[in-house]
């Protein structure tokens, strides 16, 4: 409990110190969302008005000690192109991309692992081949692509599901399959090898010469610690997951936390960008942290201290 | 009475209702072709890439559709090129153009019920001009000083100067009229959570970053003109749908999800062949130009621009990078704006020569003096690097140009930026050339670009004529029509002799729309006009 504890309070640092990072690219990155708010005909002083109204015209630092005092107190500021405070964005985005998150990772379990687990044991066989080709195949394809084949396929000639928008679970179909077949892909080509690994250990052949059922050897004994490396790689992924729902919730028009980031990307949102890149590094490390709480409960050997 | 003679009577007057019957039948059969009906309610549905900063129209940098439909202005620009009383019925201009007094329209309501009178007027306009509120749309006042209520429908607009673009600014949702009691009653929500004004549509709900919902104003009886419909509009709703993706608003269109979406130069051929789509074209407000930097060594020397001039080939360009979708403009205002002037073509254009143009370079010291097929001066090649957007067509766009350009004998170096980097780095001058656009509907934007005043800004090209700055501080104070077109005709012409600037084209904006809606016209600026539409039953599938 000790080391949960020391674990939860280094995400402070850390995000103290993305924050500060953050902070500085943005400024030092070209444009600014001052002229981006001035319109096309800027004038100077329409420039300074809005300087001074946003507190654009002081100095860095003072900007930045605002920023974390504020954002100590859990105000992540106002966002400049959208007039909204920022929390109010994420909690309006959040739900929109965990739900395409969740999706899309349980897809990818449900389909990787089991896949992975037949490809190993039948390793070979036309399952395996099939399985390994399929598997080659989505992780070489760019999900935008995908997410526009099903567009086209799904929506536009067989008119199953509709072809983007957000709010029922129809419309979350195309966008999980798009997002969750590259990492399904990956989860079964890791799974295959750890298992592969495993089966041919002494303690497997010991289960095997107990007698016991190949299915109990493969599902109890051979899984269980084929996981460990799975479980890493799950836990890598969620950050490649939220990258890739910025790009499919552009093209499935989501109105999720991706698309919220590469809009203020666009629009120099200062704010937005902030409060949307600190959200991300700690959902990350959350999902780090999470894996790690999950080596325990798979292998004995692994503990707190 | 005998039962005979009743059974008479009653024969009788069932002959009658019978043919009274088949008469009516008769006439709704004949209507039916003649007149297709009108189809009221339902919902239009449009797209849009990005969540407008705020309903509230003085706090945004861009108006669009959904603030014209929530907002009527007091000056609108019709389909014939000219500005027209909407909620201003008519206007004198007085004091040399200092002043304007605006003739209100009676009988307006806003959305909430308040009345909409001079009062409002006056609100609006302090209010967008008002320092503390650094509002993106103040500009568009100009030399703003002050608004005058002369009584509850006459109201009048005192300036600083003369301000001859005003009219044009009156037409943009910049000066719309919004309800004053709204804004003092949602404050700081009013624009993104409540939105009032005079318009045909009411605002209902935005969620952010997914969708705007307006419904229907039931009490709309003053459309512009030149609608057929002089009532409120045919559909119940219209919703506009946060799409960013192009590929899937497309999709989108063609699988009746959608729809209004507007069609990008590339996509144009493949909409048009399909069948329930209906592509329609406008000339825009824009110039694609290319823009050299008049301060900056070896450019600044105006016998290289001019030999750049006289090699592009406009009607190359439009046709390889753009299908065809512009029409070649060397005139730095658009073939759809007041003040463009086809006359300058044959009379100060420089027409395409590459022998007059090697001769320009020539003069300027730059000959191909060691036979490698590139000019050079001191033993240095010229070069011209152009900076252009990253978006669709701008890069296909740069190809063609720098195809044409290398056969004088320039080097040309591309470089692609995102807009916001791009425009970002015109201010300090160190680069050699762009090419850009911008849409304007006037031809006073001209002073933005090419006065002194702006080097720093929105001079991108820095040039500096003393004789076009004054000219451009003249137009804008000259209210005459006539006499502000022979100023911007004589400053279009020097500058297209300069070329700071090379126009290349003006823009041709397409738009698909679902054949099921009818009715639906886009105006001479490219806007989309739907008081007329209204969607037919889509025969069953």
């Amino acid at each position: 409990m000790r080391y949960l504890g020391t674990r939860i309070l280094s995400m402070i640092p850390v995000g103290l110190a993305i924050t500060l990072v953050v902070f500085l690219i943005l400024r030092l990155a070209p444009g600014d969302p001052v002229l981006l708010l001035a319109g096309p005909r800027p004038t100077p002083e329409l420039i300074e008005r809005i300087e001074r109204k946003w507190g654009f015209d002081r100095p860095l630092h003072e900007q930045f000690f605002r920023y974390v005092s504020h954002l100590i107190r859990g105000d992540l500021g106002y966002s400049v192109m959208q007039r909204r405070p920022v929390t109010e964005l994420i909690a309006l985005s959040l739900p929109v991309t965990l739900e395409l998150g969740l999706a899309g990772i349980g897809l990818a379990i449900a389909i990787g692992i089991p896949a992975g687990v037949v490809s190993a044991v039948r390793s070979g066989s036309w399952v395996d081949q099939l399985a390994m080709f399929a598997s080659i195949a989505g992780i070489s394809i760019p999900g935008f692509w995908l997410g526009l084949m099903l567009i086209y396929a799904f929506a536009v000639r067989l008119k199953w599901l509709p072809s983007s928008g957000y709010g029922t679970l129809q419309h979350l179909v195309l966008p999980a399959v798009a997002l969750g077949t590259s990492s399904a892909a990956l989860l079964s080509r890791v799974m295959r090898s750890s298992m592969l690994d495993v089966i041919r250990r002494d303690y497997i052949r010991t289960a095997r010469a107990k007698g016991l059922a190949e299915r109990v050897v493969i599902y109890k004994h051979a899984l269980k610690n084929a996981m460990l490396p799975v479980v890493t790689i799950l836990g890598l992924n969620l950050g490649y997951m939220l990258a890739g729902s910025v790009v499919l919730e552009n093209v499935f028009a989501r109105p999720g936390m991706g698309r919220l980031l590469i809009n203020g990307i666009l629009q120099r949102d200062y704010p937005v960008v902030q409060g949307m890149l600190l959200m991300l590094a700690l959902s990350v490390m959350l999902a780090n942290l999470l894996a790690d709480i999950t080596y325990v409960f798979l292998d004995p050997k692994i503990r707190f201290d | 009475m005998s039962t005979k003679v009743a059974g008479k009577w009653l024969a009788l007057v069932l002959a009658m209702v019978m043919v009274l019957l088949a008469g009516c039948a008769r006439k709704t059969e004949e209507a039916k072709p003649t007149e297709p009906e009108i189809v009221k309610g339902g919902t239009l549905r449009i797209t849009y890439s990005s969540d407008p900063t705020s309903l509230d129209v003085h706090l945004t940098p861009s108006v669009g559709l959904v603030h014209s439909l929530i907002y009527d202005t007091l000056v609108v620009f019709g389909p014939d090129r000219q500005y027209h009383g909407h909620l201003a019925e008519s206007w004198e201009v007085g004091a040399g153009g200092r002043e304007i007094t605006f003739y209100l329209r009676k009988g307006v309501t806003f959305h909430d019920g308040t009345e909409f009178d001079a009062e409002a007027v006056k609100f609006n306009f302090d209010r967008l001009a008002n320092p503390d509120l650094a509002s993106p749309g103040a500009t568009w006042l100009g030399p703003y000083e002050r608004t005058e209520v002369i009584d509850k429908y006459t109201v009048k607009v005192i300036f600083k100067e003369p301000y001859s673009p005003f009219l044009y600014s009156l037409s943009t949702e910049f000066l719309a009229i919004q309800s004053p009691a709204a804004i003092q009653k949602y404050g700081d929500d009013y624009g993104q959570k409540a939105a009032v004004g005079t318009g045909p549509f009411m605002f209902e709900a935005w969620e952010a970053g997914d969708r705007i919902t307006l419904v229907r104003n039931p009490n709309y009886k003053w459309p512009p003109f030149w609608y057929e419909n002089k009532g409120p509009a045919y559909f119940e709703k219209v919703i506009f749908y946060n799409m960013p993706d192009e590929m899937t608003r497309l999709l989108a269109l063609e699988n009746a999800e959608i729809d209004i979406v507007g069609i990008p130069t590339h996509a144009v051929e493949d909409m048009k062949a399909k069948p329930n789509v209906e592509v329609y074209e406008a000339e825009t407000s824009s110039v694609v130009y290319l823009g050299i930097n008049s301060s900056k060594a070896p450019w600044s020397d105006a016998r290289l621009r001019q030999a750049v001039a006289h090699i592009v080939d406009r009607e190359e360009i439009v046709n390889v990078a753009l299908n065809g979708m512009g029409v070649p403009n060397p005139t730095p205002i658009s073939t759809a704006v007041f003040g463009y002037e086809p006359s300058l073509i044959e009379e100060v254009v420089y027409p395409r020569d590459i022998e007059r143009a090697k001769t320009l370079l020539a003069e300027a010291g730059y000959r191909d003096t060691d036979g490698d097929g590139w000019v050079d001066k001191d033993g240095k090649p010229l070069v011209l690097e152009i900076m252009t957007y990253n978006s669709d067509p701008y890069p296909r766009l740069a190809e063609v140009v720098r195809e044409q350009i290398i056969k004088a004998g320039i080097k040309v170096k591309i470089k692609t930026l995102e807009s916001a980097t791009l425009l970002a780095a015109t201010p300090k001058g160190e680069h050699d050339a762009i090419l850009i656009a911008y849409g304007w509907s006037d031809p006073d934007i001209l002073y933005y670009f090419f006065h002194s005043s702006r080097l720093d800004r929105t001079n991108r090209v820095h040039y500096v004529n003393p004789q076009v700055d004054q000219l451009l501080e003249k137009a804008r104070t000259v209210v005459d029509a006539d006499e502000r077109f022979a100023i911007y005709r004589q400053i279009q012409s020097i500058i297209i002799r300069d070329a700071p600037w090379i126009p290349l084209y003006t823009p041709i904006a397409c738009t698909g729309v679902r054949a099921e809606v009818k009715g639906f016209k886009l105006g001479p600026r490219g806007a989309y006009w739907l008081h007329d539409a209204y969607k037919e039953v889509p025969a069953t599938k």
